[in-house]
């Protein structure tokens, strides 16, 4: 919905390009001043940090406080990009994320598409479907913890003890914890969706499925586009599910990227910096070609 | 458009490139003044007499001044705070024996906090290095000697043993000999540990098992094993936490060594000697008993309570672990309700009719009966406290070394009593009487000959033991050969040594 909202206004400002030049600077130096608060914010808490990270993957830092570093060039960069270890964390980060992205974005789909319908009490189950956005990551992985332990848990399986089950259930925590933030983007992109579209769809005697399909579904792309970036990016970032469920094991097997560089910040912090770049440059990277492909296929609205 | 879209790229990257130049430029002034710093504090150094013991190369250890009569001087009252990471019962201790201080005099006064398990405690030093943040006094995991030897954290306790005078010989030998580098008294022992076996006296009952004869041996205990999944008196003989710290301890009990160069005792370790006939028969043991189904094995990682409720609730009938549950497994079974966060489990989860939980010496893995290594946690004085809370971090130890207090301090967390005068305090002697599990732990480190039980000094220790349980899990959870287990460990483990060393310098 925001999206499209951007993109329709730049579209009937298009005029404004055309203004003065003096108008335009003034407006550019507006923009700076407005931007201004929060690019402060992100100098000192997200820039300075990146190029101190970036730094420190060229030195190797001394054990007490004030021990001199040592410079080691790209040597950190080599060991990391040649472990075999780090290719397997990548791509469990990868399988990870797909394990997340994509039932998320269904079923997010599919409540709110549910939710969506003209039928009575349907305010109650919005407000039930959004409930995991209230929960803490901490809370929701103890509830999975109670219910998932083979000792003292619920469901008593042996799901977080066995490496394939183990990295299902951090993935299907991480569905839970997720599907109430795209159950609420999705939904509002369904309520911009204009019911002369759904009744023209209707007269031409497209059923539910169909208008879902054909109708809904194009109109909201963009809506749907932005949920599967965020999950994206939030699926790459996952870290107290693993911390609380299993703590990246058994035997590694949901040691994915964020885990990584957190278990290697003490004992290793050269290898935590590069992974973090590592980290960095892959999702911008990934953000990129999501933003590239989905583009072309993604609908607007004029 | 596409010229404001460049414009706002090109100032970014100006941004960018001006973090970058100050903060390049700061690190190059840091280096120069950090270059300056450790020859001015070696030339002016302190160093510990060199005594009778071996040395370790390569390591300089400055022992500092402590200035223990700073509290006369001190006009207020001097606020101690300390760290820890005991938990359950333990805890509430150590809570209990700060009230008991702050009761005893007006010149300190002295707070707790709790810092999670031991690798959080340690992991928050380290982060906190060199700021503010830090307590003056820790106990932190007898494994963070070196760490905080190399990362000169630490104000070696040696300074105030030797200002105040204080006679160390009533002091558990084998303990001050584990924290003893380079003649250097690094910490006091504090929450003094060690292995024990915990077995169900009922299950065995139930198997035909004489349950006063509890397993010695690895061997003995495969055959209880046996008879208990046979009899069906619970669904597994034994339980355990795949933690690396058992292997260390039955490594040390077959007289063998963990790291090269003496266990890092004579220089510093670079070498991680697992790839040893010893350790591929430990886990080729652990690998066949979960096949036999006598043995229910889970992972380590921090809050992993589920060896211990395997037990709790009947699932298994034995398990091994650190001595200092004791207490906390004795207020369980008495019906106590015990922090759950902390415990793993709630009193009213477990039937009690079905346990009777006795305690025996942890069996052994060879015929060699070497010794048990000293564990736990030692008293560690941070050295950029203040004099005041140094000498307030001193004062409050020597209280608590005294031989009531450590009377006290054993009866209520199941720790070592870390002065040997306080096994003659009645309250010992009666606890002893009424429930030998108490005696049985200390009763491993009699007439042990120090040399013995002292662990190796290994940097970066945490990390050691993660390349330990992964070669470990690869054998015992993953089903790979003990070969395999092995090379994985030695790779990782040499590394991490290796990692550790350069940085050293």
């Amino acid at each position: 919905m925001s999206l499209s909202q951007t993109r329709m206004s730049l579209n009937d400002g298009a005029g404004t390009y055309f203004r003065s030049r003096r108008a335009r600077v003034s407006e550019t130096l507006w923009a700076y001043a407005f931007l201004a608060p929060s690019l402060v914010i992100f100098a000192v808490f997200v820039f300075y940090p990146l190029i101190r990270t970036a730094h420190q993957t060229f030195y190797q830092p001394g054990l007490y406080p004030d021990a001199p570093q040592r410079y080691i060039g790209w040597e950190q960069w080599t060991d990391v990009l040649g472990d075999s270890d780090f290719h397997a964390t990548i791509l469990r980060t990868l399988l990870l994320s797909l394990m997340t992205v994509l039932p998320a974005l269904v079923l997010g789909l599919l409540l709110a598409w549910l939710v969506n319908q003209p039928l009575r009490g349907m305010s109650l189950f919005r407000i039930v479907f959004s409930t995991p956005v209230a929960t803490s990551v901490a809370v929701a992985s103890l509830v999975f913890l109670i219910l998932l332990n083979p000792q003292g848990g619920i469901l008593k399986v042996d799901w977080l003890t066995r490496p394939t089950p183990a990295l299902m259930s951090v993935a299907l925590t991480n569905v839970w914890q997720n599907l109430g933030i795209t159950f609420i983007i999705i939904l509002a992109g369904l309520q911009s969706v204009p019911d002369d579209l759904i009744e023209a769809a209707k007269i031409d005697g497209a059923g539910p499925w169909r208008r879902l399909r054909s109708v809904i579904i194009p109109t909201i792309s963009p809506t749907l586009m932005f949920a599967f970036v965020i999950l994206t990016i939030v699926s790459f970032q996952t870290f107290g599910q693993i911390d609380i469920l299993t703590q990246g094991g058994p035997q590694d097997a949901t040691r994915v990227i964020v885990y990584d560089i957190f278990t290697n910040r003490g004992s290793d912090p050269g290898a935590a910096a590069v992974k973090s770049i590592v980290l960095f440059g892959g999702l911008v990277l990934l953000t990129f070609i999501q933003f590239a492909a989905l583009n072309r296929r993604v609908h607007y609205g004029d | 458009m596409s010229f404001a879209r460049r414009n706002r790229w090109l100032s970014l990257i100006a941004a960018l490139l001006m973090i970058v130049a100050a903060c390049g430029g700061s690190d190059d002034s840091d280096d120069n003044a950090e270059d300056s710093t450790p020859s001015e504090t070696s030339a002016g150094s302190n160093e510990a007499s060199g005594g009778s013991g071996p040395n370790v190369e390569g390591i300089d250890i400055q022992v500092g001044d402590c200035a223990v009569d700073a509290l006369d001087d001190a006009g207020d009252v001097v606020e101690l705070t300390m760290w820890h990471a005991l938990a359950a019962q333990s805890k509430t201790a150590l809570e209990q024996q700060a009230e008991r201080y702050n009761a005893s005099q007006d010149k300190v006064h002295l707070t707790v906090i709790e810092q999670g398990s031991y690798d959080q405690l340690q992991d928050k030093i380290r982060a906190s290095l060199g700021s503010d943040e830090l307590p003056a006094l820790a106990i932190a995991e007898d494994t963070t000697t070196q760490f905080f030897i190399d990362t000169r954290s630490a104000l070696p306790v040696q300074a105030c043993v030797d200002a105040a005078q204080y006679d160390t010989s009533d002091l558990l030998p084998p303990w001050i000999d584990h924290y003893t580098v380079n003649d250097v008294l690094m910490a006091l022992p504090f929450a003094s540990s060690t292995p024990v076996l915990y077995y169900n006296k009922n299950a065995f009952r139930a198997a035909g098992l004489d349950p006063e004869k509890p397993p010695t041996s690895f061997a003995e205990l495969r055959e209880a094993d046996a008879a208990i999944v046979e009899s069906g008196a619970a669904k597994y003989g034994l339980s355990l936490k795949l933690d690396s710290w058992l292997v260390e301890h039955l490594v040390r009990r077959a007289d063998e060594l963990l790291v090269n160069h003496d266990n890092g005792r004579s220089a510093r370790a670079d070498e991680l000697l697992v790839d040893t006939p010893l350790v591929a028969d430990i886990w080729t043991w652990l690998q066949d008993e979960v096949d036999n189904g006598g043995l229910i094995a889970v992972e380590d990682k921090s809050g992993q309570f589920d060896h211990f409720v395997a037990v709790a609730n009947g699932n298994a009938a034995m398990v091994i672990e650190t001595s200092a549950a004791i207490a906390t497994v004795r207020a369980l079974t008495a019906g106590n309700s015990v922090d759950p966060g902390t415990s793993g489990l709630d009193a009213e989860d477990v039937d009690l009719s079905k346990l009777d939980i006795a305690v025996a010496p942890m069996p052994s893995f060879t015929e060699l009966t070497g010794s048990s290594q000293a564990g736990g946690g030692g008293a560690f004085i941070m050295a950029n406290a203040s004099p005041e809370e140094q000498a307030a971090a001193w004062d409050f130890l020597e209280f608590a070394m005294t031989p009531e207090e450590q009377a006290t301090w054993h009866v209520e967390s199941s720790y070592m009593p870390n002065n040997i005068l306080a096994v003659d305090e009645p309250a010992v002697k009666e606890l002893w009487a009424a429930d030998p599990a108490f005696a049985a732990a200390y009763e491993t480190f009699e007439n042990v000959d120090p040399e013995k039980a002292r662990g190796p000094l290994i940097g970066p220790y945490q990390a050691v033991r993660d390349a330990i349980e992964d070669g470990m899990d690869a054998v015992v959870l993953a089903g790979q050969s003990a070969a395999d287990g092995q090379d994985i460990s030695t790779e990782k483990g040499n590394k991490v040594l290796a990692d550790w060393n350069e940085r050293a310098g």
